[in-house]
């Protein structure tokens, strides 16, 4: 006490920042800034969320019910399986692609009924209707364009050709098989007549027929060539 | 209001004690409510005071009081009114007034102590006359006395006078020893002394200058007593004038006052006017009575008539005085009464004890501490830290109601928001999951639709248009056979050639919506016009039956077979279908 007592006015100023200075400094150091900041950051935190907030749109809800939907999804499903049992069926009526069985069934079949095959070969049709398509509608052409290279699982309508209807790339694709055939009309008829009745589906996509040049004999019939495209 | 938190910081209880230097007289007061009240007392009459001290403390002790601080009355004590040249409301820092203090009360103080030497101790003892201490002191300084002649000068004259006393039968062997272990706790021969003081009015007929009580004494005595008083475990904190304390007990008056107080062998005096104290002397005469002394220290004030006169006259000292002096006075004496003053606590006891505790009238006493008096209570280094440390615990209390305030504000405020954010979230998150499975839904819808339209295209196309075709070209193939005649030749039948467009392209088509979805061109030759246009005819009504039309039939002269002249006849068999139908069959992409 009596220490304290003989200080200076100085000295007691002195050690008065310095405890000031300490205490102060210590208090804000440890407890003030760090509980301020806190407080501070809790503030920006409760700032932030009031502007997304004021930012947020309720969207509305959806104008269809989800179980609705599902019901419909049952009921598509339902339709499918019917449909694709029929498709099963027609499907089960073509040939498999490539098939050679066919290929020679259809060409006993030209000998049983005695028409001459002149060629047979295969070909495929053309796409014409990609282009077609694109023509038609400009300002989707790239992005149809895109969507049909992605799909190759296009269905071309009945107004174009059954070439390009049943080209590669299209829903409908068959392989095509072009046959030249000479005989009377009457075995070229019954040989696009006996088509149908071969184990798988022939159809007769193309026809050309014309007499040939040569003038039969009397009492003979007209010989005729005919140039077919089969859908096998 | 920093008085009464004072008030609060002393001691309950202190310990005052009161020695003329033969007896010490000790009394524990204790504060209740505005008064004071004993707790104990004790008294004790003892040639060594540091034994007497001890004893004393430890009766009280043993009488229930806890200890603590304490304070003393002693004849030692020097009470004085000096003149200084320091306004009070000016004052000086404390060590140039203590300095100015000590300057003053030095030489008073010497004056002062010349009571305490052995011959005025063993005249106010009552062991020897004035008388017979004036003819000691005449021998000692070769006067001539009735106590005998000059021829006992160079027997006496260096002796002491305790000794000579002695050898001339005034006095016995003992009583000079009880006043010599007296003397040694009222004298000291140290010029260093403590000082007190207490600031009065201003000197009537010199401006500037103030009248101050002081008080003090010998610091080796102070220390002393401080060091007897520790050793028992108590603190000596002040010494008070043995004579004058009882003032405390007097209450503000801005009238003129008189306080006379008694003591055994002298009396004090004091005035007062305008509520500060112009006037106080101490009378010493031990050969006196009471009353006389009284008279004396009166007569030394210039007090006026209308002035009131106290008396502070102990009980135990004389009963008769405070009658006797009023009658002698011819004007009423107020007796200074109160219920603490016992047998064995003093009105100068009481007065000290309420000057110490702060609650009697403080100015009129002043006392003596070890170290000085004490600096103004805000110029108090312990009182600065304190108030220094309130600061900062203000300003930390500040700060954190601060945090606490704002902190609960922002948590209450983030609280709402999250809240608020919470529902609109969860409804958010729980339309956007409803949005999504509705899009899942949907899009999983349109891809079934869309694999439900691709295999029922395909079944359309394989299961019907593709028989129908192969029907159609079996009845175009019919349909020749039988239209044929021998007037007709066939030339040939393709499918090549003209095909519409997928749309009609002219306005004059628009009549007509319908579409050629089969074209079948025929070239014959006809013998006769008739027979061309025969031939037409039948191929138009066997077309009808398969919905087939014969369009674009032309039949132009040109010679055939064998240069025959005859009728080339082109046309077209076609299949037509409504356009409306074709887009309902729009490509599927």
């Amino acid at each position: 006490m009596n220490k304290l007592e003989k200080l200076t006015k100085s000295e007691q100023v002195l050690i008065a920042i310095t405890l000031v200075v300490i205490l102060l400094g210590a208090y804000s150091l440890l407890r003030f800034i760090p509980k301020y900041q806190e407080i501070s950051s809790l503030a920006l935190s409760a700032e932030k969320t009031e502007r997304k907030l004021m930012k947020a749109r309720i969207p509305n809800e959806p104008d269809q019910d989800v179980q609705q939907l599902l019901s419909q999804l049952d009921d598509q499903e339902q339709a499918m399986t019917l449909i694709s049992d029929m498709a099963d069926s027609v499907q089960q009526g073509l040939a498999p692609i490539d098939s050679q069985e066919l290929r020679v069934l259809v060409s006993q079949l030209a000998r049983d009924l005695k028409v001459r095959i002149t060629a047979n070969e295969r070909i495929e049709g053309k796409t014409p209707a990609l282009k077609a398509i694109a023509k038609k509608k400009k300002k989707k052409a790239k992005k149809t364009m895109a969507r049909i290279e992605d799909t190759k699982d296009i269905a071309l309508p009945a107004s174009y050709s059954w070439l390009d209807r049943m080209a590669p790339n299209t829903l409908y694709y068959r392989p095509l098989q072009r046959i030249e055939l000479a005989g009377q009309y009457r075995s070229i008829r019954a040989f696009i007549q006996e088509l149908d009745n071969l184990p798988w589906q022939v159809t007769v996509i193309r026809i050309k027929i014309e007499k040939q040049s040569i003038t039969p004999l009397r009492g003979y019939a007209q010989a005729l060539k005919a140039e077919l495209v089969l859908a096998l | 209001m920093l008085k009464s938190l004072l008030k609060l910081g002393k001691s309950k209880s202190i310990l005052v004690c009161e020695t003329d230097g033969f007896l010490l007289r000790a009394t524990v007061f204790t504060r209740a409510g505005n008064e004071l009240a004993v707790l104990q007392t004790a008294e004790l009459q003892q040639a060594d005071m540091a034994d007497a001290v001890a004893e004393i403390i430890k009766k009280l002790k043993a009488d229930g009081w806890e200890g603590g601080d304490a304070i003393l009355l002693s004849p030692t004590v020097l009470s004085t009114i000096v003149e200084l040249p320091v306004d009070p409301k000016k004052p000086r820092p404390l060590a140039q007034m203590n300095e100015l203090v000590r300057w003053e009360a030095e030489p008073l103080l010497a004056q002062h102590t010349t009571q305490c030497s052995v011959g005025s101790l063993l005249i106010a003892r009552g062991y020897m006359t004035k008388e017979q201490a004036d003819a000691v002191m005449d021998l000692q300084q070769g006067r001539a006395n009735s106590a005998g002649g000059l021829e006992l000068i160079d027997k006496f004259s260096l002796r002491r006078f305790g000794d000579l006393a002695e050898e001339l039968g005034y006095i016995k062997r003992s009583q000079l020893n009880a006043c010599l272990a007296g003397q040694e706790w009222l004298k000291s021969n140290d010029d260093v002394i403590e000082c007190g003081w207490s600031p009065q009015g201003e000197v009537s007929d010199i401006p500037g200058t103030y009248y101050w009580q002081v008080s003090a004494v010998t610091k080796s005595l102070l220390q002393r007593w401080t060091t007897v008083f520790h050793m028992q475990g108590v603190t000596l904190k002040a010494m008070y004038p043995l004579a004058g304390s009882s003032a405390s007990l007097l209450s503000d008056s801005v009238e003129e006052q008189v306080l006379i107080e008694s003591h055994a062998g002298m009396s004090f005096s004091m005035r007062t006017e305008g509520n500060h104290i112009v006037e106080q002397h101490l009378y010493l005469d031990a050969s006196k009575n009471p009353l006389d002394r009284c008279l004396e220290g009166f007569h030394t004030l210039h007090a006026s008539n209308d002035a009131k006169v106290y008396l502070s006259n102990w009980a135990k000292n004389d009963h008769t005085t405070h009658n006797d002096l009023a009658t002698a006075l011819d004007r009423e004496v107020i007796a200074i009464e109160n219920n603490a003053i016992t047998e064995k606590s003093s009105p100068g006891m009481m007065g000290a004890c309420l000057h110490y505790l702060g609650m009697g009238k403080s100015d009129w006493v002043s006392h003596v501490r070890l170290g000085g008096p004490l600096p103004a209570l805000l110029n108090r280094p312990i009182v600065r830290g304190g108030v220094l440390f309130g600061v900062i615990i203000l300003l930390v209390l500040i700060a954190e109601a601060t945090l606490l305030v704002r902190g609960s504000m922002v948590e209450f405020n983030k609280n709402e928001i999250d809240a608020r954010w919470k529902i609109i979230d969860s409804a958010m998150r729980r339309i956007n999951g409803d949005i999504k499975q509705v899009e899942q839904r949907k899009k999983e819808l349109k891809e079934q639709k869309l694999d439900k339209k691709r295999e029922q295209q395909r079944f359309t196309f394989f299961g019907e248009e593709l028989p129908e075709r192969a029907s159609l070209v079996q009845a175009v193939l019919g349909i020749l056979q039988a239209s044929v005649n021998d007037d007709i030749i066939v030339n040939s039948i393709d499918e090549y050639g003209k095909r519409v467009p997928f749309m009609p392209s002219s306005a004059s088509q628009k009549k007509d919506t319908r579409v050629e979805v089969e074209n079948f061109n025929l070239k014959a030759w006809a013998l006769s016009e008739t027979a061309a246009q025969q031939f037409i005819q039948t191929l138009k009504k066997s077309a009808a039956s398969w919905d087939l039309e014969i369009r674009d039939s032309n039949v132009i002269g040109r010679p055939g077979p064998l240069e025959l002249q005859g009728f080339m006849v082109t046309l077209r068999i076609v299949k037509l279908v409504d356009s409306k139908s074709l887009l309902n069959r729009a490509p599927l992409l």
